[in-house]
């Protein structure tokens, strides 16, 4: 966690999932297996045992990273309309604190700069990656019977 | 922990989101079956919190019942817990990302067809669309209400997770420098 605290304030990565991955899940399996390797007081199955504690909780914290990241437009009406407590905002006023390019454009870029979508003579494609990363989305809620989600 | 009973104990949990899937899969399923009006995002929660007693089930009886000692119990259950808990809750946000999220949006939407610019997305998915989507949804979820022309919090708990995440945003810088 340190590292990806210490990372992300001097230098943050383009490709986010990626890092995190990195530093969450490969930095400490390599580590663990080490640890398995050169340790005789403990055994696979109990670095196994850690691994997989370690992993969870980790995997939960990269689920929730975006939020922070792509500065959530209902936790930011969330957080306007408790600052305006007790009288409240009106739909306008909430309204002008999202201008098209906050919520689409920002967005975008972001996807292009993670290498998922490219633009080409005006025009945005998905890239391999991306197609490979929307993929499991798709199928989730075709398997479960659900119409796509609304965004 | 004993290590005798550990690698069934571990292959379980590891297959604990799974199993959080296959009871998504029947509740999801009996939701459409008897038309009932469930907010998929509250379904998707319900499931997760019966694959609690389902795993917790599960390793009872085929696990820890038939152990001649049970002194590490407590030990065992909490940290069933743990994993669970975040591998559930990984599921969970995976599927509330088909559910909210913007960019897996746009990520379907050109799968779906193919390259678009941006003014014909500004044109399809607008910021007004954007925008009274996320007000009707927290209206949904009953954490906002509109109270004589005006929107007011009528819930702190989601308005408490989204100071959290401010104050990590912070941590991480995000707020010094959110284009990046």
């Amino acid at each position: 966690m340190l590292l990806h605290i210490l990372l992300w304030r001097l230098k943050r990565p383009n490709r986010h999932a990626l890092s995190l991955l990195f530093i969450f899940i490969i930095i400490p399996g390599v580590f663990l297996a080490s640890v398995g390797m050169l340790s005789e007081n403990i055994s696979w199955t109990e670095v196994c045992g850690i691994f997989l504690l370690h992993a969870s909780l980790s995997f939960a914290y990269i689920q929730v990273y975006p939020a922070s990241q792509a500065d959530s437009p209902s936790f930011k009406i969330l957080l306007h309309v408790g600052k305006s407590m007790p009288q409240g905002m009106t739909a306008g006023e909430i309204q002008a604190l999202f201008p098209a390019a906050v919520l689409l454009d920002a967005r975008i870029e972001d996807l292009v700069r993670a290498t998922l979508v490219s633009e080409k003579d005006g025009k945005l494609s998905l890239t391999k990656q991306g197609e490979l990363l929307i993929r499991p989305f798709i199928y989730l809620r075709q398997i479960l019977g659900l119409p796509a989600g609304e965004g | 922990m004993n290590v005798e009973y550990l690698p069934s104990y571990l292959l379980l949990l590891s297959a604990s989101p799974a199993i959080a899937f296959m009871i998504h899969f029947i509740f999801a399923r009996l939701v459409q079956l008897f038309k009932l009006a469930i907010a998929p995002l509250a379904v998707a929660l319900l499931a997760v919190l019966t694959g609690y007693v389902v795993v917790a089930m599960g390793a009872w009886v085929f696990i820890f019942r038939d152990l001649p000692v049970k002194e590490s119990l407590t030990v065992d259950f909490i940290y069933g817990f743990l994993v669970y808990g975040g591998l559930s809750f990984a599921y969970f946000q995976f599927f509330g990302m088909t559910e909210t999220a913007r960019r897996i949006r746009i990520l379907r939407d050109l799968f779906e067809r193919g390259g678009v610019s941006r003014q014909e997305f500004q044109k399809r998915y607008g910021a007004d669309a954007m925008f009274f989507v996320r007000l009707e949804r927290l209206s949904a979820w009953k954490q906002i209400e509109l109270k004589d022309g005006r929107y007011v919090l009528i819930s702190r708990k989601l308005h408490f997770i989204a100071l959290l995440i401010a104050f990590w945003a912070d941590v991480l810088g995000f707020s010094k420098n959110p284009a990046q």
